[in-house]
């Protein structure tokens, strides 16, 4: 007890007597960062780092200019060439103290071919996987790589699996295929069983299947699979869903029996206090690149019942229940 | 006592008289605040363990799962476990029980069913709180029922946790208090010794300034307090003392090279006044008090014939044994203060002869305004004297044969006009008779030349005649009362003819009616005399001013009358020999035609009716002209003393 009133009046004493130099000496004047966003308003993954940035930005001397590339609606070369060149264009004559780019778009036709080692430091957010692919880190480039949470998903799901065999199925496209990828390539985990499929009642027909041959399914993305409808997959899926299942995708929350969604916010937030400490005297080369890890846990009572897992009370209370 | 150790006792006795009330209601303070303490504490610990409760409940209730028994005991489970990861100190205790007191979760002394003190101690107490007594150890209790699953969360905490806090907070206060006492004390004396020792300093610094060691200066800290401003400020004194010692040193020593030149300058002066004193062609001796000599002039011992004689110090007395009485009076009077003068004494001398003497007694004053004796100055003026007597003598005799001459002169005068007179009219009266039986014209110019001339002689004649009639005061006015004014009216109307020929004006201003006593006719002829010159020497078409008042003058009231003309003026410096006889102004004395003798008459007859005639030119306040005025006393009453 003792020890605590001293503790105590220790802070009190370092409070009062030490003004904070560093919040004297961290801005002498308003800051210019400059936000380039790969897409456009209105989308939700980079609206979310968008969100996130200004929640940590908030109340820090800085003045913020966003530049939306567009390159989702827009996804021909020539376009993203141009927006590039715009935002280019943007930085030469904003002059800003540092950037922040959100997504692959404005990491590779922006940063990469412009700005490698320049003085105007860089923090890029959402790179999906891996952003060696751009030649990061530059000496003035670090930023946070987007990965799925598949590992934390399988520790999740595992808890109410009967065994250790781990399925997937996903659609038959590139896409598809590199995430299985980069789930062994960049998180070194493995499936017993994967399925590629690119009709819906190829789908049904592997979901099926995997019901027996596997204890734990990942669910991964459906769209582009032919004859994909969602209220019949959903149907589908409560009428045969054997063994726990899960996924990383938001919008898959509905048809897996435990969802861990990444947090675009994280991405936001964390480039907004990387971007201070840059700010304040750090050099990005200082900054390792890192990966996301907070996810949103999502948990559909229903599959849970059909499959009869109790879920823990703990995971209850900080899930979003799917009725 | 010093001040450091009064300042000492203060401070134990403030710090002791303070400490006890402390003690005493800190006591008492701590014991309420522990127990405070320990009331807010736990009763918050058991409303947040009953908020887990609801909100797992209410979690469940919300996912829709709250009927599924599994996700109940999962979350009871959970909440129990969460329940006991409660942080509480040793001796305190939780048991959780149901509706019928069996035990769900139990720590402590309560085993698998609550004991029925427990029981009564949570039905009969609403507070939600209260001591009671397991197994001989006495526990004070805080208890709710949970709002779901009708649950009743108990923590017991032992009392001896509670009289262990309070020792350890009143330890702790204690301790403070006596680390806060001896800060304070170890503070106040060390600055009560600092200032103790400055103060000291200073007096011992002083205490060495006072016997004369000006050279020491107080030494000077860092500090900018009352005492370093005072040893500053003593410093400043110190030097100043310094500068005025040196001042007062440099003063006093010009002041005696001074005083040593004055002293020199005085024996000097003193020689000086001896010398001058004793060489001074008069008489002279200083006395003190006693009348001895002071001082005494060699002229003094030769006009007393006491040359050689060393007077100095003896009383005048002694020198001057058969000294009159009424100079040893003269002498008193003047030791009381009295400045006496006399310019001519006399005594005999042993010879038989008279000594004349001028001589002066003056008393002298010392510097305190003490009379210190007398000087007495005195002048052999015996020889002066027989030479006035003798120059009197001649005077006197000379005056006599004068007047017998001027009488003979005016009796001559007298006589030779009334002579010349009796023939003048003869001539006169047979050229008027020869004018009218002559026709020749030649003859008659000739008669009239001659009758002019005669005119002329006989008014001369006359002049002279009233002239020395006036010296020798043969003439005796007949003083009347007159109206002033209207003797002035008719002298006008008698020189009228004058004024026409010349078309002169007369302007006349005067105040009323001024009747006074005069002779009517002598000063009749003073006006006329005074008109005829301003007509004379005003230029033609002229004016001629004349100004009659009254006028106080002293204590006699004056009649003024005054004739101002626009004529040629007469120089500054001829204005007063106007009024002697035979004298005529240098501008006027080629053309007048005059005698020269009207002014010194009409002087003769002012002087007579004792007034005052002058002459200005030019007038006041005018550039030319001149004015004649004469004033006589303005007498009403002709009787008696009244006549001017």
């Amino acid at each position: 007890m003792s020890g605590v009133i001293y503790q105590k009046l220790l802070a009190v004493f370092l409070l009062c007597g030490l003004p904070s130099a560093s919040v004297i000496a961290e801005f002498h004047d308003t800051k210019k960062i400059l936000f380039i966003n790969s897409y456009h308003a209105g989308y939700e993954w980079s609206d979310g780092i968008e969100k996130g940035l200004e929640t940590g930005l908030k109340g820090k001397q800085v003045e913020l200019e966003k530049f939306y590339m567009d390159t989702k609606r827009n996804r021909e070369p020539e376009a993203i060439k141009t927006a590039a060149e715009m935002a280019r264009q943007k930085i030469e004559t904003l002059k800003p103290d540092i950037v922040i780019t959100a997504d692959d778009n404005a990491a590779k036709h922006v940063i990469a071919p412009h700005y490698k080692d320049s003085v105007i430091p860089f923090v890029f957010t959402g790179v999906n996987w891996d952003a060696s692919v751009y030649g990061f880190p530059y000496a003035n480039v670090t930023g946070m790589e987007e990965v799925s949470l598949i590992k934390s998903l399988m520790d999740n799901l595992s808890r109410y699996s009967r065994g250790n065999r781990k399925g997937l199925i996903s659609i038959d496209a590139i896409s598809g295929k590199r995430n299985v990828d980069n789930f062994e390539k960049e998180l070194g985990y493995s499936f017993d069983k994967v399925y590629y499929v690119k009709t819906f009642d190829e789908w049904k027909q592997r979901y099926q299947d995997l019901q027996t041959q596997v204890d734990v399914l990942i669910l991964e993305n459906p769209k582009g699979i032919t004859g994909w409808d969602n209220d019949k997959g959903k149907e589908f899926i409560e009428a045969n869903t054997r063994i726990p299942t899960g996924t990383t995708h938001v919008w898959l929350a509905p048809y897996a029996a435990v969802t861990i969604a990444k947090i675009p916010e994280e991405q936001g937030m964390w480039a907004a206090e990387t971007a201070m400490a840059i700010l304040a005297g750090k050099t990005p080369s200082e900054i390792p690149i890192v990966k996301n890890q907070q996810g949103r846990l999502y948990l559909n009572l229903k599959l849970g019942n059909a499959i009869e897992v109790v879920f823990d009370y703990s995971m209850i209370k900080n899930a979003e229940i799917i009725k | 006592m010093k001040l450091q150790a009064k300042i000492n006792i203060f401070v134990i006795a403030i710090l002791l008289l303070l400490a006890i009330p402390v003690a005493v209601s800190g006591y008492l303070i701590i014991n309420d605040i522990v127990f405070e303490l320990y009331h807010e504490r736990y009763a918050s610990k058991l409303k947040s363990m009953s908020y887990e409760i609801e909100e797992a409940y209410e979690t469940l209730e919300s996912a829709g799962i709250i009927e599924l028994k599994a996700y109940q005991e999962g979350a009871k489970k959970s909440v129990l476990t969460k329940l006991r990861q409660y942080e509480l100190e040793e001796s305190v205790y939780l048991t959780v029980v149901d509706e019928n007191f069996k035990v769900i979760s139990a720590d402590g002394p309560i085993d698998k069913q609550a004991p029925p003190e427990v029981i009564e101690v949570v039905e009969q107490t609403s507070a939600g709180e209260g001591w009671l007594k397991l197994a001989g150890v006495r526990y004070y209790a805080f208890f709710n029922q949970t709002k779901y699953w009708d649950w009743r969360l108990i923590l017991l905490v032992d009392n001896n946790v509670l009289v262990s806090k309070q020792y350890e907070y009143l330890f702790q206060v204690s301790l403070i208090s006596i680390v806060v006492f001896l800060v304070i004390y170890f503070i106040s004396t060390s600055v009560a010794k600092t200032y103790s020792d400055r103060v000291s300093l200073i007096q011992g610094y002083l205490q060495k300034m006072a016997q004369g060691n000006h050279a020491l200066r107080l030494p000077q800290t860092s500090m900018h307090d009352e005492i370093s401003l005072i040893s500053e400020e003593i410093n400043d004194l110190i030097h100043q003392i310094e500068l005025n010692t040196e001042e007062i040193e440099s003063n006093k020593r010009n002041l005696e090279k001074r005083i040593a030149e004055r002293t020199a300058d005085l024996v000097k002066t003193q020689e000086y006044l001896k010398i001058f004193v004793s060489y001074a062609p008069g008489a002279l001796a200083m006395f003190d008090r006693d009348m001895r000599y002071i001082v005494v002039s060699q002229r003094w011992l030769k006009d007393y014939r006491r040359i050689g004689a060393d007077v100095i110090g003896m009383s005048h007395y002694e020198v001057f044994p058969d000294q009159p009485q009424r100079f040893k009076e003269v002498h008193k009077r003047a030791l009381s203060g009295e400045s006496i003068a006399v310019s001519e004494d006399s005594f005999a001398r042993k010879d038989g002869s008279l000594q004349w003497i001028r001589w002066e007694v003056h008393p002298w004053y010392e510097k305190d305004g003490v009379i210190g004796g007398v000087i007495i100055f005195s002048e052999d003026i015996t020889q002066i004297k027989l030479l006035e007597e003798e120059k009197i003598s001649h005077l006197l005799q000379g005056k006599e044969i004068a007047e017998k001459a001027n009488e003979t002169k005016s009796r001559f005068l007298a006589n030779m006009s009334h002579e010349l007179r009796t023939p003048m009219h003869a001539i006169l009266s047979f050229t008027n008779l020869a004018r009218k039986r002559v026709d020749d014209e030649k003859a008659i110019n000739f008669l009239e030349k001659i009758h002019t001339s005669g005119v002329r002689l006989t008014n001369m004649l006359n002049d002279l005649l009233d002239l020395s009639k006036l010296e020798a005061g043969k003439l005796v006015p007949d003083f009347r009362e007159h109206d002033f004014i209207a003797v002035v009216k008719a002298s006008i109307d008698e020189i009228h003819s004058l004024l026409k020929d010349k078309n002169i004006s007369v302007r006349m201003e005067y105040d009323a009616a001024l009747p006074s006593c005069f002779d009517k006719k002598l000063i009749t002829q003073v006006i006329v005399n005074i008109l005829s010159n301003a007509i004379k020497f005003s230029p033609e078409n002229s004016s001629i001013d004349i100004s009659i008042w009254n006028e106080r003058i002293w204590e006699t009231e004056m009649l003024v009358f005054s004739v101002t003309d626009q004529g040629i003026g007469i120089p500054r410096d001829e204005l007063k020999d106007v009024f002697d006889s035979f004298v005529q102004s240098t501008k006027t004395r080629s053309d007048s035609g005059g005698t020269g003798l009207g002014l010194p008459i009409s002087k003769e007859i002012i002087e007579l009716h004792h007034g005052d005639i002058w002459a200005e030119s030019p007038p006041r306040g005018k550039v030319v002209g001149t004015a004649f005025i004469f004033q006589i006393p303005l007498t009403r009453n002709c009787s008696g003393n009244n006549k001017p």
